[in-house]
């Protein structure tokens, strides 16, 4: 009976002492997952092993064998000579180290652990333990891709940036267009592809990030022809973007058939048009008038989509510079012929006072 | 629809609505044809890689402010005016005649192209629309085109003389209800020719009063014109 307590006591205080040697093998594992110091294979060896609740001599605990001398694990990490103990601290703290990309001047850093994922440690210092000295033990690794995406889906909303269109406005009688930006994607697939290997080969060295470029559709150099018609001062000027191409003297309405304000666009372009009589008090007894000499119109129309207004040429050219018409802007025949063919059908035009 | 004027006045037909007047192939051109008064209106059809078919020219005409098939059926059904389908494109041909049945207006519509095969594909459809075989085939547009009118002028005069005797024969080819053609190959012994096999003869595009005198005179059908406004203002020219 009393040889069997022994016994029993016996094993339970070499159990305590194994789970002891565990935890001091342990330990060291939890500095190296911080991932935040940068030294990779020099930590010393753990403290003997010695246990504190000693009530019978530790004949039992394993002395820990030293790893086959030249021995290295994942490629680069030497870990002959070591305790076993301290090569898992060692290979932890060599697994830890973070991941960083880059964007442009931007590097971010980013631990395995935060990733998802982690390297089967135990196992390898294990081999580590049998294999010939000098001999390699790969550092197996476990990279689940749902943690790197979710990563790589936070570096998305820090660097994608919408496309920003230009937009045309008027101030002070002159077109405005504000400043375009281009947009950029994070190619996430990409991402998620590099971290994956990084991780999986043991490589830390910066991964670059790639993005797509999303030009914005309408830009300050794109947005092309605007036409601006001062009612007041009866010019015509056309405008690309901002900048001013050319000014022409209009006619534009009299004062009981006021042009009117607003902004508008090109809807329809007609070369050699029919004039006709529109529903109106001072067209009631007028005929149609076909195209060539003598057609109100001239040779061009340009409708905008005001009802039956447009820009047109005119036979009459000592009206330019008058505010004398039925509403619509009156051209010099040949400033006519060269507006038609500068603009299309949804260039924008202002009309202003 | 009534595709022969018979001892009536000239069917009045608005391109693309009213093109001369608002943006073509859109139902505000629509409306600014039903302002100036037509009969009905032509309009072009289009097939998009996916989604329904759309009102344009082609696909890459397509106008700013888009309308499907449907949308510009609808529109019509509930106004007193006929539609004109313009066929281009040459698949999905049974959707344009089912369209028709259920908007109710295979009584007021007609469907042309030049494509012999498309007709005949509506024609089959049970809906029984009426056809028409347009003639000649503008493809590039070139009656538009800058510079090419007097040569035009001198093809269409060479036309003209042949067209009436290929009349019969074109009529037994298409199996259309109508002859959709270049106005300026019109001659009176083509509309003649045609009436004779019971077929009417519509002519596009006119956008000139003194032309579509000339067509009424010779009793054309219909005419097909970007400017409604020729149909008021005919009355107006001297004799």
């Amino acid at each position: 009976m009393s040889r069997g307590l022994s016994f029993a006591l016996l094993l339970a205080c070499s159990a305590a002492g194994l789970i002891a040697a565990a935890l001091l093998v342990g330990t060291p594992s939890a500095g190296a997952q911080e991932g935040t110091t940068t030294g990779t294979t020099t930590s010393p060896p753990p403290p003997p092993t010695t246990t504190t609740t000693t009530t019978a001599p530790p004949p039992t605990i394993p002395r820990p064998t030293t790893i086959p001398a030249g021995v290295t694990i994942a490629g680069d990490l030497l870990v002959g000579g070591l305790s076993p103990a301290a090569a898992t601290a060692a290979v932890k703290q060599f697994f830890a180290e973070p991941v960083s990309v880059k964007l442009g001047t931007v590097t971010l850093r980013v631990t395995p652990k935060q990733l998802g994922a982690a390297a089967y440690v135990g196992e390898a210092v294990k081999r580590a333990r049998i294999v010939a000295p000098g001999a390699n033990v790969p550092l197996k690794v476990a990279a689940p891709k749902p943690g790197i995406a979710r990563y790589v889906r936070t570096l998305a909303r820090r660097f994608d940036r919408t496309p920003v269109e230009s937009e045309l406005s008027l101030r002070n009688s002159k077109p405005v267009v504000t400043k375009e930006r281009v947009g950029r994607r994070l190619r996430q697939s990409t991402a998620v592809r590099d971290i994956f290997r990084s991780l999986k080969t043991h490589t830390r060295a910066p991964i670059a990030l790639h993005t797509d470029k999303l030009v914005p559709q309408s830009t300050r150099a794109t947005i092309g022809d605007v036409i601006v018609i001062g009612r007041g001062a009866n010019r015509l000027s056309l405008y690309d973007g901002m900048k001013l191409r050319r000014t022409f003297g209009v006619a534009t309405g009299a004062s009981r058939y006021p042009t009117p304000l607003g902004k508008f666009e090109i809807i329809v372009k007609w070369r050699n048009p029919w004039w006709y009589p529109p529903q109106s008090d001072w067209a009631k007894d007028a005929k149609p008038i076909p195209p060539g000499p003598g057609n109100p119109l001239g040779t061009r129309w340009m409708g905008i989509s005001s009802p039956s207004v447009g820009i047109h040429g005119t036979p009459d050219p000592a009206s330019i510079g008058y505010s004398v018409s039925h509403g619509c802007i009156r051209m010099l025949i040949p400033d006519a012929e060269w507006l038609f063919n500068q603009v299309d059908i949804g260039t924008p035009v202002y009309i202003v006072q | 629809m009534k595709l022969l004027r018979g001892d009536g006045p000239l069917i009045r037909v608005g391109h693309r609505g009213a093109a001369m007047l608002a943006p073509e192939n859109t139902l505000r051109s629509f409306d600014a044809a039903l302002a100036h008064g037509v009969d009905a209106i032509e309009f072009d059809v289009v097939a998009p890689a996916d989604g329904p078919l759309l009102l344009g020219h082609s696909l890459a005409e397509l106008p700013e402010q888009r309308a499907t098939l449907d949308e510009a059926l609808e529109f019509l059904a509930g106004r007193d005016v006929a539609a004109h389908v313009d066929l281009k494109l040459t698949t999905r041909l049974d959707e344009v005649a089912s369209a028709l049945e259920r908007h109710g207006l295979i009584g007021r519509a007609v469907v042309s192209s030049f494509h012999r095969r498309s007709l005949q594909a509506v024609a089959g459809h049970p809906a029984r629309v009426p056809i028409g075989f347009t003639y000649p085939e503008d493809r590039y547009g070139v009656s538009n085109r800058r510079g090419m009118k007097p040569a035009i002028r001198l093809g269409t005069l060479a036309l003209r003389q042949a067209l009436a005797a290929r009349i019969p024969a074109m009529i037994a080819r298409a199996g259309a209800d109508a002859l959709m053609l270049q106005h300026a190959v019109v001659s009176r012994a083509t509309v003649v020719r045609a009436h004779a096999a019971g077929v009417a003869v519509w002519a596009w595009t006119v956008d000139d009063p003194a032309e579509l005198r000339r067509l009424d005179a010779i009793g054309v059908d219909a005419v097909i014109s970007n400017d409604p406004r020729i149909f008021s203002a005919v009355a107006t020219l001297p004799p």
